[in-house]
């Protein structure tokens, strides 16, 4: 009897253990892919509520990217206390930083990253310590290059954990870009940059074909001293983007932490500032041209890409000008409709506003009082003349129509605003302008002379054909800047005022004075050297011809209104004294 | 290599330093004075707290008798009649029962460690050579400690719980013999865990760093002499240097120069350099990598930094959070500034110096940091300039012309004075020459000064960052010198976990010694934390929230720490004064444990410096007082209980 009770109970044991395995095995079967049969048929299987939770929020660690066994070790080896493991890390990698044991402030770092691979902050915020602010704290630039590298590989590597993580990508084209072109050591990090084979290497790797980040020129290669391809920063920077917008395209994740905006303007920015970079290599004319009219197409077909806005609606960048077109159009048709009515509104309105309000708009604008300036300035809003103002004014047959167009304008009107605030932001019409101007022969031909110029000015032989050559490029940009003055307003354009000084200097040498009515005088009063040298120039020459029988005619206080002392801010503020005393000698030259 | 707490001196760490010297203050007292007066607490508080764990079972009258009897037998029966043979057979028991207890599971949790290291250790670091020792050395040292923790915690305990101990207590065995065989037992398993960890250490450093590269073909520059000018070239030209790259392996690649007789060798990188060769038949030989594992042993100087004005100074704080360079700042020096750091040597002697072992001149290494208030010429290092100087304040203006150099950093820039060199003002009258060793040494001294060049540039210093490099001590000794600061440190884990398992239960001696551990590892932060609740209020460095008691109660009503406690003012200030109390007795503590920071010396070995006869010194002095101290209290808390009465 005892044997048989014992029986049943081990019986009824299985049977229990039985019985729990199934909702065990509902809740936690595997995923199964398996489409490789003979007839064709499709026996995946998605597998248990866990395993279909996890694909539902894309967090098994498969679909996440590579499972790397050292990672899974460290994150069970630290029996679930991961993140106190991480903490003390952190601290750790803080503490390596602060007494500059750089190697150890690595490993650390590498270890941080085996605990959280998936925490996507991480890789950005370690990758931009190794290459922002470990590498600045190395004297040599090639030094300062490797720890560039060194962010930018740990960010590589991120993207093997985190497979087509936009984030990560598009910080991927930034550091390349930003990082090795932007830097104090440009010129350094983009010249070890072209000719990096190893680190091309690392690169082509992972997908991305260098061969379309090749300017065309070549370079000596300093290991086989023969001449090779250069790779470009910018170009190179330009594949990762493309790679980041595919990320978003085709495995539909979300672009975190930056705005459409900003993350869609990567790829066309970089083939921009890789064109502006090949004339800082001085190359002109053709493949500069071909590259800038490339850009110019990338910047359009991101003018013609839909962005969400923070109004709710999503926009165009290109769309402004139509939009605006649409405004005016629709404005037209109103006061077509509704007669000549603005005067009128506008008188109305005014009509409305208090008696002090309206004794203060009659006032001269230099007799209001403080309080007056700000009844105007509430008026201001008042006063304007809306679209749908018209309504009151419209026919009764045609009110429906003037309803639509009404709404219309005011559509448009929202949506131009959008394309304004946003275009804005990436500087939209400056780079379009750009783009249009740069391709021309004309700016070419302007950007070489002032090249040849300055490599010129180095040598004294040189210097009455250094002079002619900048003359002839003013000449051009006067023309180019009255076609597109935008592009005189941009920082880009500081470049050229430092050319200018660079011109003075040059003047001062020959003993000549800086022109009266110089060409690009609206170029240099954008610009705050420029608008120094202006009135350095105003001052001189304004001493030589009010005091041309003075008896010190070598004086540098002529009887102008800013008189040109040394510690005048203008003088202060002079790039280089020689200019400054060339200018005095063209002064004393000019002086009978 | 930085050395935070100075360079270590033998005499000055026992004796301490007579010039901050103050009795109120332990950290400025020498180990000396330290040791004789935990010492003498020690014989005052051991037999107390005897007395009082006996007083518990016993009632007073009766533990004074036991424990003054128990001094009287000290000294009258155990110490004249200590056995080294029982005490051996005591041991052989203990290792015994450590390989019963599965201690050897410890080694193979090493070895299992070290099989997966290539997993997880960062082959692509700079210095993996220092990664790889980091490694070993720190995971070899806490599974030791850990064994070590464990077997003599609970050993006693048990033997008293499965009685045991009373097969042993029955033989004529002394207190002193358990005590001492028990620790000689459990240090020699430790000891030959660490031999074999040590080995296994050594072969899987040097096994993983070994790796070989081939040359790439392609990259080879041969440099021919050049016929003069007008002249057809010769048939035979002369070949003058060769030049390449090897090939991309384990994340690096060298370069090399071979003179004409086709031999030398790579640049370094990852902290390793090869030798290449050059065969008759053209092919090219790359050797194995060489100089990663290494131990400098470095001749250091005594600095003194001076400011612009030419006083002395700490140097100037560039905004460094770490303050342990000072900086000096560049100009025109003599015009625009007098700062300098300036190194002076001792023991510089043609017996230590023989010319002939240093052809060339004295050996110098820089480490020096660099700090730029703007980008200047990024092309070059910011210039420096060495000047070589006779510390004899009679021989004043005895010194070189200034040695120009481009500053290095993060890299060890190797450098020779050499033994003739140019003076601006002539050693002898007029002779423009000055003899290093006759000119220059004064009473085997030598004085080399530093200043920055360019100026708004600055130079970081530290006392360690200039120093001569007469040769290199052995890596392998040095490796053993590294594995015997851990033995020591398993010495007295195993020293301090016998003793508390003497009166304790098992988990409790655990826990007492893991304590001890962990104060003797972070005993400058506990001080810190204790000192800031003693000052309490507005003092610098002030905790807030008081000690222990009073922290529990907050926590439990919910306090603020910044708010009064809302309790009776008597209770409150009972409170205060037991967490006083409590506090006073941990900051002792922190001083009367041994101090484990002392006895870190791998990064010595990673770093590749030898690790200094001062410090070994210091830790085997160290080890020796701590062990016997705690032997002999051990012995007395033995000879109070039960059963060893």
């Amino acid at each position: 009897m005892s044997r048989n009770k014992s029986f049943l109970r081990k019986v009824c044991y299985i049977a229990a253990i039985a019985l729990l395995l199934l909702p065990i095995a509902a809740l936690s079967q595997p995923a199964t892919v398996d489409t490789n049969l003979a007839d064709g048929r499709d026996d995946s299987s998605p597998g248990g509520r866990l395993s279909q939770l996890r694909t539902q929020y894309n967090l098994a660690q498969a679909r996440l990217g590579e499972i790397d066994p050292a990672s899974e070790t460290m994150k069970l080896a630290s029996l679930g206390l991961r993140g106190v493991a991480a903490n003390i890390l952190w601290l750790q990698a803080n503490h390596y930083k602060k007494i500059e044991d750089w190697d150890k402030l690595e490993a650390t770092v590498n270890q941080i990253i085996r605990l959280q691979p998936n925490f996507v902050e991480v890789w950005d915020f370690q990758a931009h310590n190794l290459s922002y602010n470990v590498s600045v704290e190395f004297d040599d630039y090639r030094m300062r290059y490797e720890w560039v590298k060194k962010g930018i590989n740990f960010l590589i590597e991120g993207t093997h954990y985190n497979r087509d993580e936009p984030g990560l990508l598009s910080q991927l084209g930034w550091f390349t870009g930003q990082k090795v072109g932007r830097a104090d050591e440009q010129v350094q990090f983009r010249r070890l940059y072209a000719v990096d084979h190893d680190f091309h290497d690392v690169i082509r790797k992972h997908g991305i074909n260098l061969d379309e980040a090749t300017t065309g020129l070549t370079v000596e290669d300093p290991k086989t001293h023969q001449r090779t391809s250069a790779i470009d920063n910018w170009l190179t920077a330009r594949l990762w983007y493309d790679k980041a917008v595919d990320a978003v395209t085709y495995s539909g994740k979300p672009i975190r932490g930056r705005s459409p905006l900003l993350f869609y303007s990567g790829a066309p920015m970089s083939r921009i500032n890789g064109s502006a970079a090949m004339q800082k290599d001085g190359r002109f004319f053709e493949a500069p041209r071909l590259s800038w009219e490339r850009a110019l197409a990338e910047w359009t077909s991101y003018g013609n890409r839909e962005l969400p806005t923070s109004a709710g609606f999503n926009i165009r960048l290109n769309d402004q000008e139509a939009a605006d077109a649409r405004i005016t159009q629709a404005q037209a048709e109103l006061e077509k409709i509704c007669g000549n009515v603005k005067e009128k509104i506008l008188a109305q309105k005014r009509e409305s506003l208090s008696a002090e309000t309206k004794a203060a708009l009659d006032k001269p604008v230099e007799q209001r009082t403080e309080a007056e300036h700000m009844l105007v300035y509430n008026a201001a809003g008042a006063l304007n003349v809306a679209a749908r103002d018209y309504l009151d004014y419209a026919p009764r047959e045609q009110r429906r129509r003037v309803q639509q167009v009404i709404d219309q304008i005011e559509e448009d009107q929202l949506t131009s605003m959008q394309i304004g605030l946003n275009r804005r932001i990436v500087n939209f019409e400056y780079w379009r302008t750009r783009c249009q101007a740069e391709k021309t022969e004309e700016i070419q031909q302007a950007h070489f002379d002032v090249y040849e110029a300055d490599r010129m000015k180095a040598d004294v032989a040189k210097w009455d054909e250094a002079k002619q050559k900048y003359e002839e490029a003013w000449g051009l940009y006067a023309k180019i800047f009255e076609k597109h003055p935008a592009l005189m307003i941009n920082a880009e354009a500081q470049d050229l005022v430092d050319s200018v000084l660079k011109y003075r200097d040059l003047l001062g040498q020959l003993d000549e004075p800086f022109p009266a009515k110089f060409v690009l005088e609206p170029l240099l009063k954008e610009h705050d050297k420029g608008r120094q040298l202006l009135d350095q120039v105003k001052v001189l020459q304004g001493g030589g011809e009010t005091k041309p029988e003075g008896n010190k005619p070598a004086d540098p206080k002529p009887s102008g209104d800013k008189p040109a002392d040394p510690a005048s801010p203008a003088a202060k503020t002079a790039p280089e004294p020689k200019a400054g005393k060339s200018a005095d000698e063209a002064a004393k030259a000019k002086t009978p | 290599m930085a050395l935070e707490r100075g360079i270590p001196d033998f005499w000055i760490w026992l004796l301490g330093n007579a010039e901050r010297f103050n009795i109120l203050n332990p950290t400025t007292w020498g180990f000396l004075l330290g040791a004789v007066v935990i010492c003498l607490l020690l014989l005052v508080i051991a037999p107390f707290i005897c007395f009082l764990v006996a007083s518990l079972q016993y009632g007073p009258s009766e533990a004074f008798y036991y424990v003054a009897r128990a001094l009287f037998s000290a000294v009258t029966e155990d110490l004249p009649r200590f056995s080294p043979r029982r005490t051996w057979a005591i041991a052989r028991l203990a290792i015994q029962e450590a390989i019963r207890n599965r201690v050897l599971v410890g080694f193979g949790v090493f070895v299992l460690l070290l099989l997966f290291a290539g997993l997880f250790l960062d082959v692509n670091n700079n210095n993996p050579t220092r990664v790889y020792l980091s490694v070993v050395l720190w995971s070899t040292n806490l599974l030791v400690i850990l064994m070590a923790l464990f077997l003599s915690a609970f050993s006693i305990p048990n033997d008293i719980k499965n009685r045991t101990i009373y097969t042993v207590v029955t033989k004529p065995v002394r207190a002193s013999e358990i005590v001492l065989g028990r620790i000689v037992g459990f240090a020699t398993v430790g000891t030959a865990m660490l031999v074999f960890m040590g080995v296994v250490s050594y072969f899987f450093v040097s096994r993983s760093l070994d790796h070989g590269h081939q040359v790439e073909a392609d990259t080879v520059k041969e440099e021919y002499e050049k016929a003069p000018e007008g002249q057809p070239a010769p048939a035979q030209r002369k070949l003058l240097r060769i030049s390449g790259e090897t090939t991309f392996d384990r994340h690096h690649r060298h370069t090399f120069e071979l003179g004409p007789d086709g031999k030398g060798k790579t640049n370094v990188v990852q902290g390793h350099w090869h030798e290449v060769q050059r065969t008759a038949e053209g092919k090219y030989i790359v050797g194995p990598p060489q100089g990663h594992l290494i131990a400098k042993a470095p001749h250091y100087g005594k600095l003194v930094i001076y400011d612009r004005d030419g006083k002395v100074t700490k140097g100037i704080n560039v905004g460094n959070e770490w303050e342990y360079r000072g900086y000096i700042a560049g100009g025109t020096p003599g015009v625009q500034t007098k700062a300098a750091a300036v190194w002076t040597f001792s023991g510089i002697t043609p017996e230590n110096y023989p010319p002939d072992k240093y052809p060339s001149g004295l050996p110098l290494e820089l480490t020096l940091r660099v700090f730029r208030s703007f980008k200047g010429q990024i092309e070059r290092g910011v210039l420096g300039e060495m000047v070589i100087r006779n510390p004899n304040p009679e021989a004043r203006g005895l010194a070189s012309g200034p040695i120009l150099f481009e500053s290095k950093e993060f890299v060890t820039d190797s450098r020779t004075i050499p033994w003739k060199l140019n003076s601006e003002r002539g050693g002898e009258a007029g002779r423009g020459e000055l003899d290093l060793m006759k000119d220059l040494v004064h009473e085997g001294q030598i004085e080399v000064a530093i200043r920055c060049v360019d100026p708004a540039q600055y130079f970081g210093v530290a006392e360690p960052d200039v120093y001569l490099r007469p040769g290199d001590a052995s890596f392998e000794m040095n490796f053993f010198k590294s594995y015997l600061s851990i033995w020591l440190q398993m010495l007295l884990v195993t020293a301090f976990g016998v003793m508390f398992s003497t009166f304790l239960s098992g988990p409790v001696a655990l826990l007492a010694s893991l304590s001890a551990i962990v104060l003797g590892f972070f005993g400058s932060d506990v001080r810190a934390v204790t000192l800031g609740v003693l000052y309490g209020g507005e003092a610098q460095g002030a905790q807030y929230g008081g000690g222990p008691i009073e922290s529990f109660i907050r926590i439990i009503m919910q306090n603020n720490v910044m708010t009064e406690m809302e309790i009776n003012s008597i209770l409150s200030t009972i409170i205060k004064v037991l967490d006083g109390g409590l506090m006073c007795t941990l900051y002792a503590a922190t001083y009367v444990l041994p101090d484990y920071t002392q006895f870190d010396t791998a990064g010595f070995v990673a770093d590749g410096y030898n690790i200094f006869g001062a410090l070994v010194a210091e830790q085997l002095l160290m080890g020796l007082v701590y062990f016997t101290a705690v032997t002999i209290t051990a012995y007395f808390f033995l000879k109070t209980r039960e059963v060893a009465a």
